[in-house]
């Protein structure tokens, strides 16, 4: 991420499903990825989907403002 | 820094918005050239282990979870065609209260949308007892019953519906956590059990068609055919090695992307090894069921008998 003195924020709505955690509001710097959005939130991108209006989204894209989804793919065992 | 609202990364082979960025081949994918991806690689890993042969009627296990959907879609979608080849499709209803009932109901709903056969077997009818009974009355740990029994039912069900293989839905990450998690564990044997060496009287062989795929490319593959995705995990599911194994394998996967495929190629390599070290045991029949089993008496009645015996 380059630094800049200003940074332009995005809201960020996201709904998980197969989580504890159930909804969230973030704000995100403007240029940031949903990975890297996730990996602050302790999520390994490698584990989830992202879903936005229906539809995957690559998990390196830019958060774009409105909601997503994370869905968590794995199972066999609950150990979180 | 600009950037415009919208903007969306493409496919890296046209020009569409891509639907996943695969890190193990480093490219973006559109959701057609994703689709086309998979069953590329399904094709590959289906003539890599002779999966389908001429004449094959194969039943697939299906439970209604995401990865036997997809399997079933995906089978239908590449082998619909083929006259010469039949589907039919198995649930096995263990009985499990407030999880199972969905998926059966998915798995009707599905079956009849893609128009295969459909039987489904069920714990009560074939045991006399339902999971959620056999935890009660038992001291065992559910996933031994449950293990034992599902994969007894899904082998005879099979047989008795005249399929020649059973497609099972385990994928890239089930099957690369049963490696890993039998090495860890000593048990070498077991490993080499994970692929069958040849056909044994009475057991159906297992084919695994998604072997080659991410769970998270299933996931993907579900939502952009519109495919049920039952995400909720069983109530009784409880695996904390695996599960210790399984969340080491995504960070080292995260880090290092494409390990998944180094795990499977490893275990590839030694699969010779395994026919030699470990040369599959002629199995007897069970002489209680029939069913094949390496002893006497099989697992699955072995269990039954001293559940009932309580």
């Amino acid at each position: 991420m380059q630094k800049n003195s200003y940074q332009k924020k995005i809201e960020l709505k996201i709904k998980f499903l197969g989580f504890q955690r159930k909804e969230e509001i973030l704000q995100v710097d403007e240029g940031k990825t949903y990975e890297d959005v996730l990996k602050e939130l302790g999520i390994n991108p490698e584990t989830v989907v992202i879903v936005r209006d229906g539809l995957p989204v690559p998990s390196d894209e830019r958060v774009e403002e409105g909601e997503v989804k994370v869905l968590r793919v794995i199972s066999g065992g609950n150990f979180r | 820094m600009s950037i415009i609202k919208g903007f969306s990364v493409k496919c890296k082979l046209c020009n569409r918005n891509a639907v996943i960025y695969q890190r193990h081949s480093g490219r973006h994918l559109c959701k057609r050239h994703f689709i086309d991806d998979i069953y590329k690689r399904v094709k590959y890993a289906v003539r890599k282990y002779n999966m389908i042969e001429r004449d094959d009627r194969i039943a697939v296990a299906l439970s209604g979870g995401k990865d036997s959907v997809a399997l079933l879609h995906i089978l239908v979608s590449l082998y619909g065609h083929r006259r010469d080849l039949e589907f039919v499709a198995i649930t096995v209803d263990e009985g499990i209260a407030g999880y199972r009932e969905e998926t059966v109901e998915i798995s009707r709903r599905i079956t009849s949308e893609l128009d295969v056969e459909h039987i489904i077997v069920s714990f009560r009818e074939h045991c006399g007892l339902s999971l959620d009974e056999m935890v009660k009355k038992g001291d065992k740990k559910p996933c031994t019953y449950c293990g034992v029994l599902r994969k007894h039912l899904l082998n005879k069900a099979s047989r008795e519906a005249g399929a020649t293989k059973l497609a099972t839905g385990h994928n890239l990450d089930d099957e690369t956590q049963t490696i890993l998690l039998n090495f860890l564990q000593g048990d070498v044997e077991r490993l080499a059990r994970l692929i069958p060496q040849r056909i044994q009287e009475g057991l159906i062989l297992r084919i695994k068609p998604l072997r080659e795929i991410y769970e998270r490319e299933v996931v993907t593959y579900n939502l952009l055919n519109d495919l049920p995705l039952a995400l909720d995990e069983c109530p009784y599911s409880h695996f904390p090695v695996r599960a210790m194994v399984r969340d080491f394998i995504y960070e080292f996967e995260e880090k290092y992307p494409g390990r998944k495929f180094s795990i499977m190629r490893s275990f590839e390599r030694l699969i010779p090894c395994f026919k030699h070290e470990f040369p599959q045991k002629d199995l007897n029949r069970c002489q209680i069921c029939g069913e094949p089993s390496s002893k006497e008496i099989c697992q699955a009645c072995k269990l039954l008998e001293e559940i009932k015996g309580r």
